[in-house]
């Protein structure tokens, strides 16, 4: 008998050996609302805090339904530091151009960059999509029925996201400069992304270029639109675990060696390093990000310089920083790696997540936690690279 | 990854109609509690605090249910809540705190049935790091494929390899240790 077959059939009996307690409807209510609380008290502490500090603080503000505040203190409200002015990232209803906060009244949900701003999708049913300029002018409503998040160039003014309308849905891409959708394409069903990317960050736009748009398709492959073609979808015949980003003309790729990963532009291979499969390419494609796990979860982050290989380590944690499980990480510049770190308070000694918000500089290695939020993780984004 | 599930999608053909959100909420968690709760269980090994797990799981989705509803597949988000939930324990466990019950003494060596079976598996999942145990639950009782594993832990595929290959070489020891005649050429994770 085999280890696989031991396993699965132990694990099964040990599964159906338990009996289930019935579901504790009203504990969990009660539980959902305590955190409820404190979350109201912590954004209040948050705002206090932000008046003596000059910053604004506005998020995470509790719905109708919410439960007043009570007296429970939280200990670490939101703070955010302004110490790097490449930092973007999108939270709760908020977006972030380094010093410089703008309402997102709707919410920020999915988030990624286009030059000269944001696009985001909302936290609301109807999934609307905005672009928010950098200078902080008022958004623009550029689409709805966003699948998760839209995928921006920050290169250029594109966007795109995938619509939803009912059984009909569309790849669109839309030029925030002229304020015009400049593609559109009908997707069936059974081409549309997997509709399981369920944290923001994570849309199915991997990839945005006046060439293409690569998205996570169907399965675990990759698809490009190549829409200046008006060509439709194709299949790129790279799963999501041989084809890691395109940007600038480069391609970052599994290597033909296992464990490795290869930098190809049009004119061949320029590059191949040791690193574990997964990265994200900058806007202008010199730099790549790889993220390695452990363990603990995130060990490390390693950069690459794509012309030559020569890889250099970041200093992720330092001394502010805590290891911690990672939802994130993104380019906010093409010197600026944004990594959203969830690290587990030590002081409640419970599952409260502390959301850190880190700004690397790619060329010195050193990194600064830039916000720390005591959130449910998902309420913080990095840019969608 | 997941297939995808047309009637819980992100598709929104139902956006527009009104429901009743709590309703809804209490069908899924009625429908979720025994197969979360039993993930809870063998991620832990412990009753109570899985069940405390759970609670603090389903309060976080109750929260967010609007939102978590409308992007599909709430159980691989529960399911995801329920597995990082037990790693954060995991990590805060006494590094004192080890599995007690020695199951190198021969007692069960040469028994064949399935309750024995199960139980030496049960305490060698015990003796394994907390990534790999989840690895292990998540690929032989929830049956997910190495990309959903990935997904759920927030790893790389590489990484989900890299612990199933560890765990199973450990469990393989472990096992032959005391009698089973193994083989690992199984299916890998």
């Amino acid at each position: 008998m085999n280890i696989d077959d031991i396993l699965r059939t132990s694990v099964d009996d040990l599964a159906r050996s338990v009996t289930p307690p019935p579901p504790d409807r009203r504990g969990v209510r009660a539980r959902a609302r305590s955190t409820q609380r404190r979350q109201w008290v912590a954004a209040a502490a948050g705002t206090a805090a932000v008046v003596v500090g000059g910053v604004a603080i506005a998020n995470g503000l509790p719905d109708q339904t919410s439960t007043p505040p009570t007296n429970d203190p939280d200990p670490r409200p939101t703070t955010v530091v302004p110490a790097n002015g490449s930092a973007i990232w999108g939270e709760a209803k908020s977006v972030h151009f380094g010093s410089r906060q703008v309402p997102a009244p709707d919410g920020v949900f999915g988030f990624g960059l286009v030059e000269g701003g944001a696009v985001y999708s909302t936290d609301s049913r109807d999934a609307k999509v905005f672009y928010q300029p950098a200078d902080g002018s008022d958004p623009r409503q550029i689409g709805d029925n966003a699948q998760v998040s839209p995928g921006g160039d920050p290169a250029s003014g594109l966007a795109a996201w995938f619509e939803a309308n009912g059984k009909e849905g569309s790849l669109v891409v839309y030029d925030t400069k002229i304020g015009e959708e400049v593609a559109r394409t009908s997707v069936p069903p059974a081409l549309r992304p997997q509709d399981n990317i369920i944290f923001p960050g994570f849309g199915p736009v991997i990839s945005l270029s006046p060439s293409g748009v690569y998205y996570h398709g169907p399965g675990e492959e990759i698809w490009v639109y190549r829409w200046k073609d008006r060509a439709i979808p194709e299949s790129t015949g790279q799963t999501k675990d041989e084809l890691f980003d395109v940007a600038g003309g480069v391609t970052a790729q599994a290597g033909s060696a296992e464990g490795t990963v290869e930098f190809v532009t049009s004119g061949g291979t320029t590059a191949v390093s040791d690193l574990p499969p997964g990265g994200y390419l900058n806007s202008d494609g010199s730099l790549f990000a790889s993220v390695d796990m452990n363990e603990g979860g995130l060990s490390g982050i390693a950069i690459v310089d794509t012309s030559t290989g020569e890889t250099t380590s970041l200093d992720v944690f330092g001394s502010e920083g805590r290891p911690g499980l990672l939802f994130g990480v993104g380019w906010s510049t093409d010197d600026t790696l944004m990594v959203k770190n969830d690290a587990v308070s030590e002081e409640s000694g419970d599952t409260n997540s502390i959301t850190q918000v880190i700004a690397c500089t790619a060329t010195t290695g050193g990194c600064d936690v830039v916000a720390t939020v005591k959130k449910q993780s998902f309420l913080v984004t990095v840019p969608l690279s | 990854m997941l297939a995808p599930q047309p009637s819980a999608g992100w598709v929104g053909s139902d956006r527009a109609e009104p429901y009743d959100e709590e309703a809804d909420f209490d069908e899924f968690m009625n429908a979720q509690w025994g197969p979360q709760f039993r993930t809870a269980y063998l991620l832990t090994g412990d009753y109570q605090l899985a069940e405390d797990l759970l609670q603090t799981a389903f309060a976080k989705v109750f929260r967010s249910w609007s939102k978590v509803s409308r992007m599909g597949q709430p159980a691989a988000y529960t399911r995801k809540i329920v597995t990082n939930q037990a790693l954060s324990w995991w990590r805060r466990r006494s590094s004192t705190e080890i599995p007690t019950q020695d199951i190198t003494s021969g007692s069960h060596a040469g028994h064949e049935d399935r309750v024995t079976q199960a139980s030496v598996v049960w305490a060698a999942l015990a003796t394994l790091p907390a990534r790999q145990r989840a690895v292990m639950v998540l690929r032989y009782y929830e049956d997910l494929s190495e990309a959903e594993i990935a997904d759920t832990l927030g790893i790389s595929a590489g990484a989900v390899k890299s612990h199933a290959s560890a765990a199973r070489a450990a469990l393989a020891q472990r096992l032959g240790s005391i009698g089973h005649d193994l083989t690992t050429n199984g299916d890998p994770a």
